[in-house]
């Protein structure tokens, strides 16, 4: 959940009231709609095939993901609606089992923090995703592979610094003299936070400012601190100088993408379907999505042109 | 079939370098409003123009025809008005609360909703146009012969036409603007692009496209005068 | 105004009267009623004025006969035919109606207002188009081209007045309704419209039912007059000379006022006391005011009192047609009075 906070905080921070209400018509949509929305695509004939909906979480990532989905399945003859901003990852999850919409990425991480439990432990990426998939098919839903990529929190220093300190993973930031780390305000305390970082790692000798959201960035290449808390999949980090360490004692977690889809929905699917998603995800690295995140974050592209100059390039469509 | 996927081999596209003002988020980025226009703006652009005329067009056809039910049978006059205004003191995201159950995020529920808030303008224009017809062109018809009908189509309405025409401005106006919150039940309209900025938040995409409604409104409501001084060339006439 | 060759005379010999039979109206929720069994004939060509005080049902009496308004009981007849055996619509069609404010479509032209009852009737166009000339020509609004595209509010209220006039004559229906048609005109343009449409009338010729609350106009403008009195009772029916001269009571006396034998010099011309006079003897002043031969005694006494002269000298496109006395004006020879009087019933 800690990666949602960071977005919600976000959307908090600029909408005020917005979000709010953005929230309560999500929340609306749960007493039951059904969807009409015309968007018929693709040339493939025959049977009518099943219309699907496929909703998306309220951040860039999240809404490139939906394109993705959406227009690939179109360019297959499913008739496709997509629904934005369809809300936090509890209202997007009951939209999912209650026939709102019927497919969405999801991150692995969240499923098993958020549904599963968060005592379970966390040992790799692919147990994470066991999990997952365990109690997702449980729930009546299928999930296909998830993305190489992960989305989540980590901890950034400048290459100079690395380098000078000889560091590859958050432990080898322990003896290295004080330095300062920046998180934002609401990533203080709880496990995955500035003093569980510093319980887990011993890092006593990292102390902390708190600054808002992308000013981390500024102030870590201007040299006002020594490592940041980042977002693994965050464009910014392609531009500005910066090393990832490596979370040697797993405390972040693992997040990659699966796509769910509930099993009434995937029974009606033909084999392009799958077939395309799990292509689809093979090619999302940790580069591909930074690049896409950037073209939407930074060049400030629209979602649906990103994902579509992406699939096309890659001959998904 | 199940797991985490091979990292694949990627093409990656070049998405092109961002300009300083976009990058720094300047307060209005030319380039990348021209850059974005046909995906960013045009498309919500048509849009809003279609729900807004759906709108207004169901709206006036409704309104219109309570209108004349309600000049024939006066006493339907205050039970409509109490309707029509009760629906347009709604606030526009009460009603896609109420509706999305019946109706779902989609386009009909804006519909709806839009509809609703142009009825009892338009409602009251007809009707105050129908009442402002003098009495005496009234009379002298029926003393001419005309019957119910001629009266209605050769007199009533057409003397009612500039009443009629500014409650269509207004109500035009109005949904322009209240269409932009549709974005909160279906991704379409010029409000789409404006929460999709505020959420970034990126000034350029909300400012373009708030100024594109603002401007649209202009427009339509220019329109609407051009049409009003077509029909009615006598107001304008002088000594 | 001039009248020219090509003024519309009434084309039908039909018999065009308005007889009312015991007409009474009765308006729901009123104890008493607006008009009470109303009796008078109007006969085909005649001009008459409905006058009274309000409340004395003069409106509603002109209202009952193109159905503006339902009797309550009687009958109303023009011609030999009940206006109850006669669609409303289709009745309204066969009565000029002129009102008030002229009642002109504001949002039509001159041209477009006239042709408002003939485009109903389906005539066709080029027909409509010479009738509108024609009716333009007869109101005095020429050139004729210069007013047909011109909207009511570029009209000044005289100008209005006489559209409305042609409006009502469009169709060549044989009779017409006039409700108070000039009581909006200043009394200079009243004048003038009243000449101008007592021209008219007596050119046309149709049978016209005229409410007014103004008693000279109807003394100016009628063959009859039709008193009423409050609760829509018939106080008198007869010619302006014979209503000033023997007022049936005392309520039509305060009615026409204390200046009712003034009012009764304004029936005569002093053309007509010329004729009249048998005596034509010219009195030798030498300095006496000059007048036109077509005004009224009432108009020549008040120029001979103003001069403090004791005649006048009666003048016709500047030449000397004769002479008037003090005497003559104050008491014209009978025969001239009674030419006035029966002029213009048909007789």
């Amino acid at each position: 959940m800690y990666k949602l906070n960071r977005h919600t905080l976000n959307r908090r921070r600029v909408l005020g009231t917005l979000g709010a209400l953005s929230v309560g018509i999500a929340a609306a949509t749960l007493s039951g709609c059904t969807s009409t929305t015309a968007s018929v695509g693709g040339a493939k004939s025959g049977a009518a095939r099943r219309r699907i909906t496929i909703g998306s979480k309220g951040f860039a990532e999240s809404w490139i993901m939906g394109e993705l989905y959406a227009q690939g399945l179109r360019a297959r003859g499913y008739q496709v609606d997509l629904k934005t901003n369809v809300g936090s990852s509890d209202i997007i999850n009951t939209a999912l089992q209650s026939g709102q919409i019927d497919i969405y990425p999801e991150y692995t991480g969240v499923i098993v923090v958020n549904w599963v439990g968060t005592d379970t432990a966390l040992g790799t990426a692919v147990e994470t995703y066991d999990i997952a998939k365990k109690w997702e098919n449980e729930h009546g839903v299928t999930t296909l592979q998830a993305t190489p990529f992960e989305n989540k929190n980590a901890i950034a220093v400048r290459k100079e610094f690395a380098d000078e300190h000889g560091l590859k993973k958050v432990s080898d930031l322990k003896g290295i003299g004080d330095f300062t780390y920046s998180t934002y305000p609401d990533n203080v305390s709880g496990a995955i936070g500035y003093e569980g970082i510093v319980d887990t790692y011993g890092l006593t000798n990292m102390k902390l400012r708190t600054l808002s959201i992308g000013l981390n960035y500024q102030a870590i290449e201007r040299g006002e601190i020594q490592a940041a808390d980042v977002f693994t999949t965050d464009p910014q980090l392609l531009r500005s100088d910066l090393v990832v360490l490596e979370d040697d004692k797993k405390l972040f977690g693992f997040q990659n993408v699966v796509p769910l889809i509930r099993d009434d929905v995937f029974k009606d699917l033909d084999e392009d379907a799958p077939e395309f998603l799990n292509r689809l995800h093979s090619l999302l690295t940790i580069e591909a999505i930074q690049a896409l995140n950037e073209a939407s974050a930074i060049n400030r592209i629209d979602p649906a042109q990103v994902a579509r100059v992406f699939l096309q390039a890659n001959g998904l469509m | 079939m199940s797991g985490i996927a091979p990292a694949g081999d990627p093409v990656i596209p070049d998405y092109g370098q961002a300009s300083e003002c976009v990058i720094n988020n300047g307060p209005f980025c030319g380039d990348w409003f021209v850059d974005q226009w046909s995906t960013v703006f045009w498309p919500p652009l048509v849009d809003h123009i279609s729900m807004v005329i759906i709108a207004v067009v169901i709206g006036f056809v409704i309104a219109f025809a309570a209108a004349l039910i309600a000049y024939r049978k006066k006493w339907l006059a205050g039970p409509i008005g109490i309707v029509a205004t009760f629906l347009y003191t709604l606030p526009p995201l009460a009603l896609f609360q109420l509706l999305v159950p019946f109706t779902g995020l989609t386009l009909l529920t804006v519909e709806i909703a839009l509809v609703c808030f142009t009825l009892v303008i338009i409602f009251q224009a007809v009707l105050a146009g129908l009442a402002a017809v003098p009495e005496d062109v009234k009379r002298s018809a029926i003393g001419m012969g005309l019957n119910q009908r001629q009266l209605m189509v050769k007199v009533e309405l057409p003397l009612a036409l500039p009443s009629i025409i500014s409650g269509l401005r207004i109500a035009t106006v109005l949904t322009v603007s209240v269409t932009t919150i549709a974005a909160f039940v279906v991704d379409s309209g010029l409000g789409s692009p404006i929460l999709k900025a505020v959420s970034s938040p990126f000034n350029t995409q909300f400012i373009g496209a708030g100024a594109l409604a603002v401007l649209l409104a202009f427009v339509l409501d220019g329109l609407l005068v051009v049409v009003g001084r077509v029909l009615t060339p006598w107001t304008r006439a002088r000594v | 105004m001039t009248l020219s060759s090509t003024a519309p005379k009434t084309t039908s010999t039909m018999n065009s009267s308005i007889v009312f039979d015991q007409v009474t109206k009765l308006y729901p929720g009123q104890a008493a009623p607006a008009l009470d069994s109303l009796d008078i004939e109007v006969k085909s060509g005649e001009l008459v004025c409905l006058v009274g005080p309000s409340g004395g049902g003069k409106t509603t009496a002109l209202q009952l006969v193109n159905r503006l308004v339902d009797l309550s009981s009687g009958d109303i007849r023009i011609g030999d035919r009940s206006i109850m055996d006669i669609p409303a619509i289709e009745l309204r069609r066969t009565i000029g109606y002129a009102i008030q404010q002229s009642g002109l479509f504001p949002h039509y032209t001159v041209a477009e207002n006239i042709a408002i009852v003939p485009t109903i009737l389906k005539w066709d166009k080029s027909r409509i188009t010479r009738r509108t000339a024609e009716l333009l020509e007869l109101v005095g609004l020429t050139p004729v081209d210069s007013w047909l595209g011109r909207y009511p509010s570029q009209l000044s209220g005289g100008q209005q007045q006489r559209v409305g006039i042609a409006r009502a004559l469009a169709a060549d229906p044989p009779v017409m309704l006039m409700d108070e048609p000039f009581g909006a005109l200043d009394p200079i343009t009243r004048m003038a419209v009243q000449d101008e449409f007592l021209e008219i009338h007596r050119a046309v010729g149709k049978t016209t039912l005229f409410v007014t609350h103004d008693i000279d106009e109807a003394i100016k403008m009628a063959d009859r007059i039709a008193i009423l009195k409050p609760g829509g009772k018939l106080a008198q029916y007869d010619t302006p000379a014979e209503v000033l001269t023997h007022p049936a009571d005392k309520f039509v006396a305060e009615f026409l006022g204390a200046e009712r034998g003034l009012k009764r010099l304004a029936l005569t011309t002093v053309a007509e006391v010329l004729l009249a006079k048998a005596d034509s003897e010219l009195p030798v002043e030498s300095d006496l005011p000059k007048v036109e031969a077509d005004v009224t005694l009432r108009e020549a006494l008040s120029v001979v009192s103003a001069a403090g002269a004791h005649g006048a000298r009666v003048m016709e496109r500047g030449s000397h047609l004769g002479d008037v006395t003090l005497h003559d004006l104050v008491d014209p020879p009978a025969n001239a009075v009674d030419a006035k009087s029966g002029e213009g019933i048909g007789s």
